[in-house]
């Protein structure tokens, strides 16, 4: 087992917390690495047939990193925070390698893993969502986390007001406002 | 330009909290005269009206959903030997039938597995195993298995139809006496000790597969099938239920630390289990909830439930002293075997004897403050919505009485019997708001209210019987209706009603109050 001692982990996130930037750059590999082991593994497990379960996804790479030891309230909601963000990455790593295989060059619309998304009204171009969401962080960098939290990391709304230390009520207003900014960004200027 | 994105982000929601049809003039003046705004405001309003869910479900969710939807209903279909009368249950693991073994003519519960579940044949075999080892179980705190089919590739289990009531739905009622916790706990710790005799554990322990028969015997039920969550333990520490179906299962909160950690469980996981079942039995809530399956595994792995006194419930020490055990942390600290829980809660037996339902003393020791027993609860209302009813149906022979009488006086009687009725009426419906929702303050609520609700009893019965006197010469049938129901209203004030408030809130409407 490879995991990151629980120690390393939770004074990275007391330092992120007291503002120190080196430490969540340094942080952010390690719930990157966990996270990858859990859902890669859980993919397998299923071959691809099922339940990709971001919420669960970052809950069980949470567990794994903190094991039996009590993490404050604040460095839960910022491991979330974290977690979210990472799972982007992973998803977007993900779209790039599948749309290479696929497609050589990755030209073309590139979806993300069609039994993850049947659900959707139209497959969400994931590369085309990330540039819109970078986009969207150069207007209004709160949103685009909030965007990170919601759909990537699947947090409520509580627990990402938690994690980015506003409150509920700005998260449902910014995230009204994210959601419509990105549908007319994915549909409207291509 | 962030500066502008935050100006639109403001309009934007400003807009969407008014109607449609007066956004445009709200932009128009809002934007005063800055066109690029008004239009990027536009289009993205536009935007969000089509947007419908996008984004909504997280990545991945939607296709988990997917996968646990239900197969279709066997209702009404004779499934080989077995002709499916209803659904009785559902859950994570698949549905349950209420069904005719119609070799035998007896009626079973059939639980048919989700596919996902049983897709794998590794599963397969492993469900086969468990379940051949729960058939050996024949104990009568334990549901019987009584065989597992395979018929068109589906997997199904027969086990005995338990009629009864689960825990679950007892716990509705609130918080238990402690002489009936230990009673029930002596049970379901006899059942599991004969269980773990035979190697076999429950892992899924919880209120909803524990059974009151109508005897008033405990079961246990779903044997052999719960641990199917722990199929695939070969690939290590892993918490499977939360990932695979986190939004199947439910909660973990009836699940032990090393299940969460993912490590190999024995039977004192089964004890841990028992030990959260029986701190929700005394004080009515689970200590483990939290509002995410995150926040409740993380309480089970590091956080102790809170003493019992801070939930009001007045549990002797010993009692609490074996919860404890049964929630230790450490599989080592806690009890190694159901029998020596057995034994212990036998030993606490005298202690709590006469704590017992039927003494309403004994009760208003243990029962969470300020909430009765649910079928006093359920007399009290409907004691208060019949008062209101008939002090409204009252007001039409009032009405005959002002009438009748005429004049200035005929006006101010039946004016003082609204009045009463309306301020009695008002303070009723208070009190019912706050037993309902406000169950905290139900103390303060009846201490000020019903001085006055009782006032008005007697003031409306007092107007009652004065229209009564007066028309008594006149109209005989109905002075005597209007006498009769002030006599009766009068009686029921001053001493029904006290008695009812005592049996539905015992603890709030005086008498001896533990440490209040």
């Amino acid at each position: 087992m490879t995991s990151a001692a629980p120690e390393a982990v939770t004074k990275l996130l007391e330092r992120a917390r007291a503002g120190d930037r080196s430490a969540m750059s340094e942080l952010m590999p390690l719930v990157y690495g966990e996270l990858h082991r859990v859902a890669a593994r859980s993919l397998r497990r299923e071959r691809g047939r099922q339940t990709l379960q971001t919420t669960a996804l970052v809950h069980e790479a949470y567990l794994r990193l903190f094991k039996s030891r009590p993490v404050s309230f604040q460095d839960r909601a910022h491991f979330l925070a974290i977690a979210a963000r990472s799972m982007r990455q992973i998803l977007i790593e993900r779209a790039r390698a599948r749309g290479a295989s696929k497609r050589g060059s990755g030209r073309g619309p590139i979806t993300l893993d069609e039994s993850l998304l049947t659900e959707q009204p139209r497959p969400i171009d994931f590369l085309d969502l990330d540039n819109a969401l970078n986009r969207l962080a150069a207007l209004d960098d709160r949103q685009a986390r909030i965007v990170e939290c919601r759909f990537f990391g699947g947090l409520t709304v509580e627990e990402t007001a938690e994690a980015l230390d506003t409150s509920p009520a700005t998260v449902k207003r910014d995230w009204t406002a994210a959601r419509a900014f990105l549908y007319r960004e994915l549909t409207e200027r291509r | 330009m962030p500066d502008d994105w935050t100006r639109v982000t403001a309009l934007f929601t400003a807009a969407l909290e008014r109607p449609a049809s007066e956004r445009d003039a709200f932009l128009a003046e809002a934007c005063g005269g800055d066109e690029a705004l008004r239009r990027e405001v536009i289009s993205l309003l536009a935007a969000h009206a089509r947007a419908g869910d996008f984004l909504e479900a997280p990545v991945g969710e939607a296709a988990a959903l997917r996968a646990s939807a239900p197969g279709p209903s066997l209702e009404g279909c004779l499934v080989g030997p077995y002709r499916v009368e209803r659904e009785i249950g559902r859950g994570g693991m698949g549905v349950v039938y209420l069904a005719e073994d119609t070799r035998l003519g007896r009626k079973v519960a059939l639980k048919s597995l989700a596919p996902e579940i049983v897709s794998d044949e590794r599963r397969r075999n492993r469900l086969r195993r468990e379940a051949r080892a729960a058939a050996t179980l024949s104990h009568p705190g334990i549901a019987t298995v009584y065989a597992l089919e395979e018929i068109d590739n589906q997997l199904l289990i027969a086990s005995e139809y338990v009629q009864g009531r689960t825990l679950r739905a007892e716990l509705d009622g609130g918080a238990m006496p402690a002489a009936e916790v230990v009673e029930i706990g002596i049970r379901i710790a006899r059942a599991l000790e004969a269980a773990h005799a035979s190697g076999v554990i429950h892992r899924d322990l919880k209120p909803d597969n524990m059974i009151r028969t109508r005897d008033g015997g405990m079961k246990i039920l779903d044997f052999g099938i719960a641990w199917i969550d722990q199929a695939e333990a070969g690939s290590g520490a892993q918490p499977a239920r939360l990932t695979e179906s986190g939004a199947v299962m439910g909660t973990p909160s009836y699940m032990s630390p090393e299940q969460i950690e993912g490590a190999a469980v024995d039977a004192r996981t089964d004890v841990f289990s028992l030990g959260v079942v029986l701190y929700e039995l005394l004080c009515g809530s689970n200590p483990f909830e939290a509002h995410t399956p995150l926040a409740t595994a993380a309480r089970i792995m590091a956080t102790d439930p809170p003493p019992l006194a801070a939930s009001n419930v007045s549990a002797p020490p010993s009692l609490e002293a074996v919860v404890r055990k049964c929630l230790a942390k450490d599989r080592e600290e806690r009890y190694q075997q159901a029998s020596e829980l057995v034994r212990d809660l036998e030993a606490i037996r005298p202690e709590v004897a006469g704590t017992g339902v039927e003494t309403p003393v004994a009760r208003r020791q243990v029962q969470v403050r300020g909430i009765g027993p649910p079928g006093a609860r359920a007399w009290w209302v409907a004691h208060q919505l019949a008062i209101m009813a008939l002090y409204i149906l009252m007001i039409y022979p009032a009405w005959e009485v002002r009438g009748w009488w005429g004049g200035y006086w005929g006006q101010a009687l039946f004016l003082g019997l609204i009045a009463g009725a309306v301020v009695n009426g008002v303070l009723r419906v208070h009190l019912l708001f706050t037993s309902r929702f406000n169950p905290s303050a139900m103390g303060t609520g009846l201490r000020r209210n019903m001085p006055w609700v009782t006032r008005s009893d007697v003031a409306v019965a007092a107007v009652l019987l004065l229209a009564g006197l007066t028309v008594a010469a006149s109209h005989t049938w109905t002075a005597a209706w209007l006498a009769a129901v002030a006599f009766g209203a009068v009686v029921v004030a001053l001493v029904v009603e006290p008695m009812t408030v005592q049996a539905a809130f015992p603890a709030e409407a005086g008498g001896p109050k533990p440490g209040a």
